[in-house]
């Protein structure tokens, strides 16, 4: 699939008169905006049809935030990587949605929020020691070599991390208000912890299995 | 008017290209080999 958008960028290379670099920078920035948008709109629909929308956008939007600052396992093909993600979105939005409203129903008996609270804060704090000893982990297509730039994405993927949980928090604590409160920020910590998960050797074995088995019932 | 288009569209992912060089990874998780000219050496 990845050749469809080198010989666009052949094309509009050739009516541009652009050298071999620039048509691979523009197949390059073609890949990646096609990939982005087919997995927004695969991830939007999907989230419609299933009825959690807002998680799955929460979802998208943090992972593809906090891998930009972190980096993590990769797929070996595009359409392997759409395959793995939107299968990823779509059952953590479900299960953000839909199997946490047993814990609400405590709301008469307990101050419920207090306990979530302590359960975030652990969580969080797995995380981002996680990500303190392991971002960014960079891939051999995209080597991350200037310590600049290592420091840059260290510093931005702890700022991240931070913002989350205390934006989490919030909405825990206004949950009592909305319940979709609560499934976003179900969501947020959903779209953590996959990342991070990413970031460790468990993680490269999961994404390099999944990838396998798309390849060998040649989805791809 | 197919020029102006196919010249919106190099600048565009151009654009989108010098946008994602500067970050660890893509927005998921597929990662092309980076042109040259992009890498940060």
């Amino acid at each position: 699939m990845e050749n469809v958008f080198y010989r666009i960028a052949y094309v509009i290379g050739s009516k541009n008169g652009f050298d071999d670099e620039r048509i691979k920078v523009i197949a390059y920035g073609l890949m990646a905006l096609s990939q982005t948008i087919g997995i927004f709109i695969l991830s939007s629909v999907l989230g419609i049809i299933f009825g959690c929308l807002y998680e799955s956008l929460a979802i998208f939007f943090i992972v593809g935030f906090i891998r930009k600052y972190t980096g993590g396992a990769h797929a070996t093909t595009l359409i392997s990587c759409m395959i793995i993600s939107v299968t990823v979105i779509l059952s953590m939005s479900a299960v953000a949605r839909y199997t946490f409203s047993f814990v609400f129903k405590q709301l008469s008996v307990i101050d419920i929020r207090i306990i979530i609270i302590i359960v975030y804060v652990l969580i969080y704090s797995l995380i981002f020691i996680t990500v303190f000893k392991l971002a960014p982990v960079d891939s051999p297509n995209k080597p991350i070599k200037k310590p600049e730039k290592i420091k840059r994405l260290k510093n931005g993927s702890r700022i991240i991390i931070i913002s989350l949980f205390l934006s989490s928090i919030v909405l825990v604590w206004f949950s009592k208000y909305n319940y979709r409160f609560f499934t976003v920020a179900n969501s947020a910590l959903f779209a953590t912890l996959w990342q991070t998960l990413t970031l460790t050797k468990t993680g490269h074995k999961l994404i390099n299995v999944l990838d396998r088995f798309i390849r060998i019932k040649k989805l791809d | 008017m197919k020029k102006t288009l196919f010249s919106a569209l190099a600048v565009i992912a151009t654009v989108v290209a010098t946008l994602v060089a500067s970050s660890a990874c893509w927005w998921f998780i597929y990662q092309p080999e980076e042109p040259v000219s992009l890498q940060d050496k």
